[in-house]
């Protein structure tokens, strides 16, 4: 799951997905390892995935990242965008990000089934049913405007192994 | 032409009927549903002349929903598209044997929908 045709395929997925749906366009920056999920940003959504290979799918952004994002998607001015709909952004958004990463390792076999994306808060990461072996983390990059002026922001792709019993 | 939406996303199935609004297609009414069930009882009460559904939703997912609607004569005429964020060759060709007019893979823009509308409508010409 490290191999780097695992990492270019995160990287030209996530690209794709957030730049054709949301017009946002990030750089990816260098993958590490990790021994659980980090959570830097406050939202998070979850997506299983079981077969050939099984673990889970982690998307980390901030809650403003997500109502950008959900704004560009449904047409709408940031400040008419609901919470309810930026979560199921979120939970959208990991949901096409694990299938193209699949789909790209292998177009011709569905080897891998993916779960049903949920989305959690960072307080409440206690409530998890799941444990990994190690993360693969994939941060991404890319600028916002704010009152205060253009900032650097950071989502994650966090790729987890299920722990082996 | 009447289409019907199927995906337990809220804000995919918005999205969707952005898109067909973007296309220039003659969209006369966009229908949505939450789930595979939810689209067969839409399809029982409304007339439709396209299906575009996801496969991965709660209750009843795109495919087994595809292949009830398909086992009724009467949908004989009617165009199921899957949208999907699973695009393997397999998939495909377990949707095509459900029923499956045609195939669009998460993330798409409009000029993707468009043209698998135009060429599946074309092909049932």
């Amino acid at each position: 799951m490290e191999n780097e045709q695992f990492q270019e395929a995160i990287a030209q997925t996530v690209r794709e997905v957030l730049e054709t749906m949301t017009f946002i366009e990030v750089m990816p920056e260098t993958p590490y390892l990790e021994s659980a999920f980090r959570l830097e940003n406050e939202w998070s959504a979850l997506l299983p995935f079981f077969g050939a290979d099984s673990g889970s799918l982690l998307l980390n952004c901030s809650s403003s990242f997500a109502k950008t994002a959900t704004g560009a998607l449904l047409g709408l001015e940031e400040n008419e965008v609901a919470e309810g709909q930026a979560m199921d952004t979120v939970r959208e958004l990991a949901n096409m990000m694990a299938g193209g990463v699949f789909f790209r390792l292998d177009s011709e076999k569905s080897s891998v089934q993916l779960g049903i994306p949920r989305f959690f808060r960072r307080e409440e990461v206690a409530d998890l049913p799941i444990s990994v072996a190690g993360v693969l983390i994939c941060p991404f990059v890319f600028r916002s405007l704010s009152p205060e002026g253009e900032q650097e922001e950071r989502v994650f792709i966090e790729f987890g192994r299920d722990t082996k019993v | 032409m009447r289409f019907l939406i199927v995906d337990d996303s809220v804000n995919i199935r918005t999205f969707i009927r952005k898109v067909l609004n973007m296309t220039g297609l003659p969209v006369e009414e966009i229908l949505e549903a939450g789930n595979g069930q939810q689209g067969i009882e839409v399809l029982e009460k409304e007339k439709v002349d396209v299906v575009l559904t996801d496969i991965n939703m709660p209750v009843m997912d795109g495919l087994e929903m595809i292949r009830l609607v398909k086992a009724q004569p009467r949908f004989s005429e009617l165009k199921m598209i899957i949208v999907s964020t699973e695009g393997s060759r397999e998939k495909i060709l377990e949707a095509v044997k459900m029923g499956a007019a045609g195939y669009l893979k998460k993330p798409f823009g409009p000029e993707q929908v468009l043209n698998l509308l135009t060429e599946t409508m074309q092909n049932g010409e």
